[in-house]
């Protein structure tokens, strides 16, 4: 498929849609219609022979999706106290996918190819619970829950792929000539639990809770697939104490304090700890396997446990509420594809890599700013700080794609080259050297400003050089009605952490022929002297002068007007006089304003602080009217 | 735990025609059986003791790749797949695409356009000298791949249940992989083979084993002991195996791979040797079928290939996706591969090697069957040594090793142990089934080896040998005074012995192997 987000973003303005003759007027084809330019293979870049527009208006890729879920329960009550629950469930979910790639440009040309998919998946889930609540002595209430589950997923995929189409407008495969793949496979995740659930308050005042559970996952080797996990918790409903019965202001005030264990067996596909040999691989008629996974019979769960205490509040006639929250969520046992030895023959074998804990304040709060009877102010303000750091790993390091990951290291850290900047006298990339892998003396070595520099990026020095880790992000959101009209809006924003912008840094390229360039390329090193961060123009260097460093590193802080709408209710009295019960007339938007380090930028669209060539959150505005009879 | 679900779904169908089915302890007595039968089954599923057990549909468990023989041979046939899969990305598929990067190294593959893109940077000598370029990674990775699917087989096979010599043939077949897989990367990545030294410059690791840990590298002489070691265990065990088609290693194919290692150790003598006993059963093309139907892995002069079936192609990534003259990918109609107008210069026309090559780019002279589509660009000496199946299927067999080549060692070997006399008449043998006017050479010495490379450079243009080659024989890179653009080929010579000569190790490779140390860069 050709991405058009790519497209668009890297196709050289030089190349036009239409073909257009010396005069510049549009070429026609019999039917008067204007004819696509697809360069006829002499562009250069990667938009030769290819026509996003064409393409995409010949070429069908659609998916039909259909679901269906079911539930059902059985209850019996016995012995005054007790029931006795099984709960069934079951979801199906149906995807069907259809691709044609057209015989006149593109992938499918000259001869047309096809491929439908079809993706059942299904999901049935069963428990049974035994309950038991019972208050004694007016005050003290018990509640007990013992209970058993069973979680099935099934995946069956069929997909046939032909080439050679026969007749014109007809995409199904049986008018093809030739079988490119023809395939089925079906998977299974499986997992079981035990848990027993035990809470008691006194007078709605005090509440204790502990919980249970034992829980196995089929993605585990029998050894190692059952894990326990529990959990404790506390809270005090202060504003029920006497001694607060007669404080008017406070409406509400609670302190609550946990502590809760939760696995996850989330790594990989269904069968992550086998070693395995893929199917598919035959050699003509002849069966044929390849090792497909390493595999590790000792992987078992991963823990996550999250500790936080809480002071939930709800003051002045509740005109202001909120909750400030402390918590500590550590990761025990991280499920990771730890990179092997390429030389093993495989790329990664799944482990528990170690511990790891995320700690910050979380803080939300509303607020009645003004009521009246003509006018409403309303404000939210959410934000959370987070600190991110590993505590143990079973290797000094492990790198892998930007990051590398060490003992007291942020999972998100920056492992890169260390730009130095542009040599003034031949607008040369500088990279600050590595003295392991050069010195001073040899050709690619200078010194500027007594640092040692090189111009190989092989021999740039690696380092610490930024977090994708924000400091501080959240949301804030104003409501105001005055009178029969109305208007609200939320901005979201990040504070802090580092994005890796590989889309800058492709537009940025000093000699890929044929696509489009940043503006800021007009910046380049053009004569010695020129004090630039941009070196010269040099197809020959684009590897160096691109390399991976932290030239490429910008600020990840942000503001986005998420959403905003406007409305205005007619008044009672009128809608009645219309006939209607109520009305309303709005205008909405959404994603309507971003500011960041740079133009385009989707700063914070991957949480690990990278980029991709994908849809960026599209800017919608609505109108509409509601009326109610 | 489906057949519960329709018991559970079953009362629930009941439950709803009561009038008051909120609640089923309160309704008949005869429903509430049917409750307690399906709250017995479905307490009963935590009792299935295989619930939690799950095997793919996708993959086997790897003990059973080595439990017998057939099994063994199901791991001997991935590796032979895997000569002609896509690792991860387009222009990473299989032997091919590697045979494509050694050729656009050298002087003698010419790039005629930049078209979208493939292998161009590494035709500009950009790739290999990068350490994160994962073109740089692609053969050391898949390279590796193979030796631990060959590992698995010889060291799991003593236990496999069934006959010897399906067992022999097996072994036999991984090792002589596992020795080629290390003869590539010590070729590429290791410092080059000097003749009379110790050879003490690091080369590769040497894996022998189906396991993780890591290795650092061994030094080219020890990788070369290794390499020989186990083509000398594969040449017994295959003695007698007859193979089903030529995507199997028989002893002649190791015979042949002796005579590629020894002429890269300069052992001329050996190499010589073992080129004449690799060509026994085999015979040269003749000038008809090398010109219609060169892509033939079932013709006789054919010792290894790799034939794509139908549904095993990988489209676009094929080698025949970027070499053919006639299959209409983006890269073959804006960029069709040529020869060095310097090179083509020296072939005489009455040559078959000669007439592969159009000078017009026209192609008017194609074999039958065979056409080009009118949006292909005609560039100047574009090949049609290489056809695909038909402008829509790229597909061609690819030759990994022809008889023709074994005459080639030998004759280079003899004529550099001055046995000048021997050397003409090989090349003879080989040169005069190409041209029919070729005439038994009357050269000696330096001018006999030069007649021989030359002839060496027209049999196996595009067939992956040439940057080998440049390295084995310690030559600079010349691009100069050819039909080479020096805008898009960037680098137009590279001094002998230059530190480029050395792939760089991948830099995933050194993150995940602390063991591993880079090339002087």
């Amino acid at each position: 498929m050709v991405n058009p987000f790519f497209t668009t973003r890297t196709i050289a303005p030089i190349y036009s849609v239409f073909l257009h003759d010396e005069t510049g007027a549009f070429i026609l084809d019999d039917n008067g219609k204007r004819i696509f330019d697809d360069g006829g293979d002499t562009r250069v870049g990667s938009s030769s022979g290819r026509h996003v527009i064409q393409e995409t208006l010949l070429n069908i890729s659609r998916q039909e999706i259909n679901s269906i879920s079911a539930r059902t329960y059985a209850e019996i009550s016995f012995l005054k106290d007790f029931t006795f629950t099984v709960n069934g469930s079951l979801d199906k979910r149906f995807a069907y996918l259809e691709d044609f790639d057209n015989p006149i440009v593109g992938d499918g040309a000259p001869i047309g190819r096809a491929g439908r998919d079809s993706q059942i998946n299904t999901t049935i889930n069963f428990n049974q619970l035994l309950r038991y609540n019972k208050t004694f002595f007016e005050n003290h209430n018990v509640s007990v829950l013992l209970g058993h589950e069973n979680f099935e997923t099934e995946v069956n995929f069929l997909t046939g792929f032909r080439s050679g189409q026969i007749v014109d407008g007809n995409t199904e495969l049986i008018n093809f000539t030739t079988t490119l793949d023809s395939d089925s496979n079906s998977a299974t995740l499986t997992r079981e639990g035990y848990f027993a659930n035990l809470t008691y308050d006194y007078k709605g005042k005090y509440f204790l809770s502990g919980s249970f559970r034992r829980d196995a996952s089929s993605r585990f080797s029998p050894s190692a697939r059952w894990g326990n996990f529990f959990s404790v918790g506390a809270a005090w409903s202060i504003d029920k104490e006497r001694f607060l019965e007669n404080v008017d202001w406070i409406n509400a005030l609670k302190l609550r304090a946990s502590y809760g264990e939760v696995g996850n067996d989330n790594l990989g596909n269904f069968f992550i700890s086998q070693p395995l040999f893929g199917l598919g691989f035959n050699n003509g008629a002849e069966g044929g396997i390849r090792g497909s996974s390493a595999g590790n019979p000792d992987l078992t769960w991963e823990k996550n446990v999250q500790q936080d205490i809480a002071l939930e509040f709800s003051i002045l006639n509740s005109r202001v509420s909120g909750t400030i929250e402390y918590y500590d969520r550590d990761s025990q046992d991280l499920l990771f594809q730890v990179p092997l030895p390429v030389s093993s023959g495989f790329d990664s074998f799944p482990d528990n890599i170690g511990d790891m804990t995320n700690r910050g304040l979380e803080f939300d709060i509303n607020i009645g700013i003004i009521r009246n009877a003509n006018f409403r102010w309303d404000l939210n303000v959410n934000a959370s700080t987070i600190e991110n750091e590993i505590t143990r790993l079973p290797q000094e390091e492990i790198i892998t794609g930007t990051k590398k990951l060490v003992v007291g290291g942020d999972i998100f850290d920056f492992w890169l080259r260390d730009w130095y900047g542009v040599d003034p006298a031949d607008g040369s990339a500088l990279f600050v050297l590595d003295t392991e892998l050069g010195s001073v003396g040899q050709a690619d070595v200078r010194t500027i400003n007594g640092v040692d520099v090189t111009t190989n990026q092989n021999k740039a020095k690696f380092d610490f050089l930024g977090t994708a880790t924000p400091d501080l992000f959240g949301a804030f959101t104003n409501n105001f009605k005055y009178k029969q009209f109305d208007l609200g809006f939320t901005f979201t924003y990040q504070l802090g952490g580092k994005t890796f912008d590989s889309n800058y840094q492709q537009l940025m390229s000093s000699g890929t022929f044929g696509s489009a360039l940043s503006k800021d390329i007009l910046k380049r090193w053009r004569q010695p002297g020129d004090i630039t961060d941009v070196p010269r123009m040099d197809a020959q260097q684009v590897n160096v002068f691109s390399a991976a460093s932290d030239r490429w590193l910008i600020d990840s802080d942000f503001l986005a007007l998420r959403q905003f709408n406007v409305g205005y209710t007619l008044t009672p009295e009128l809608a009645t006089s219309l006939g209607i019960n109520t009305a309303r007339i709005f205008a909405s938007g959404e994603n309507l304003f971003v500011a960041s380090g740079r133009k385009g930028l989707d700063a914070g669209q991957n949480f690990n602080g990278t980029t991709q060539n994908r849809f960026t959150p599209s800017r919608t505005i609505s109108l509409g009217l509601n009326l109610t009879f | 735990m489906k057949q519960i679900l329709n018991a559970l779904f079953f009362v629930q169908k009941y439950k709803n025609i009561q009038p008051e089915g909120r609640n089923l302890s309160r309704v008949s007595k005869k429903l509430s059986y049917i409750t307690l039968i399906a709250i017995a089954l479905l307490t009963a599923v935590g009792c299935e003791k295989d619930f939690l057990d799950e095997v793919p549909t996708e993959d086997v468990a790897s003990e059973s790749a080595t439990a017998t023989t057939d099994n063994l041979f199901l791991v001997v046939n991935g590796i032979h797949r895997s000569l002609y899969i896509r690792f991860g990305s387009q222009g990473r598929s299989g032997i091919g695409a590697m045979m494509i990067q050694n050729d656009v190294l050298g002087e003698d593959f010419v790039m005629t356009a930049r078209a979208n893109g493939w292998f161009i940077s590494a035709y500009q000598w950009l790739d290999h000298t990068n350490a994160n370029d994962g073109d740089l990674l692609f053969p050391y990775r898949a390279h590796y791949q193979i030796i631990r699917n060959a590992n698995t087989v010889i060291n799991g096979a003593e236990a496999a249940v069934g006959p010897t010599d399906q067992r022999n043939a097996a072994v036999g077949q991984s090792l002589v992989y596992r020795a080629w897989s290390h003869f590539q990367l010590v070729q590429l990545y290791g410092g080059r083979y000097v003749a009379g030294t110790n050879n003490t410059q690091l080369g590769v690791p040497i894996r022998l084993t189906p396991d993780n840990d890591p290795l650092a590298r061994s030094t080219v002489e020890e990788v070369y002991a290794q390499v020989h070691a186990d083509l000398d265990q594969a040449i017994t065990l295959l003695e007698g195996y007859e193979r089903p088609n030529k995507s199997h290693l028989n002893k002649y194919v190791a015979l042949g791979l002796k005579a590629r290692v020894y002429l890269v150790q300069g052992e001329y003598a050996l190499a010589a040797d073992f080129a004449s006993q690799a060509r026994e059963g085999f015979s040269l093309m003749s000038f008809d079928d090398y010109f219609n139907n060169f892509s033939n892995f079932e013709s006789s002069e054919w010792m290894w290939g790799s034939h794509i079936q139908e549904d095993q192609t990988d489209f676009f990534g094929n080698f025949g996706a970027y070499v053919s003259v006639n299959f209409s990918s983006s890269n073959i109609r804006g960029n069709p591969k040529a020869i060095s107008s310097k090179l083509h210069a020296t072939i005489p026309t009455s040559d078959v090697r000669s007439q592969l090559f159009d000078p017009t780019g026209q192609h008017n002279n194609l074999p039958p069957g065979v056409s080009r589509l009118s949006s292909f660009q005609k560039k100047p000496f574009t090949n049609q040594k290489f056809i695909a199946v038909s402008n829509g299927d790229s597909r061609m067999d690819v030759p990994y090793m022809r008889v023709s080549e074994m005459y080639l060692i030998e004759a280079e070997a003899r004529a550099k142990m001055n046995q000048s006399g021997l050397a003409a008449q090989v090349l003879f043998e080989m040169a005069s089934v190409r041209d029919p006017e070729y005439t038994l050479s009357t050269n000696t010495g330096q001018a006999l080896i030069d007649e021989i490379m030359l002839q060496r450079r027209w049999e196996l243009w595009g067939e992956g040998f040439r940057f080998y080659d440049l390295k084995r024989l310690n030559l600079p890179l010349d691009r100069t005074g050819a039909n080479h653009d020096a805008t898009l080929a960037g680098v137009l010579t590279v001094p002998a012995g230059d530190s480029r000569w050395n792939w760089l190790i991948p830099q995933s490779a050194l993150d995940s192997n602390p063991l591993l140390v880079q090339n002087p860069l």
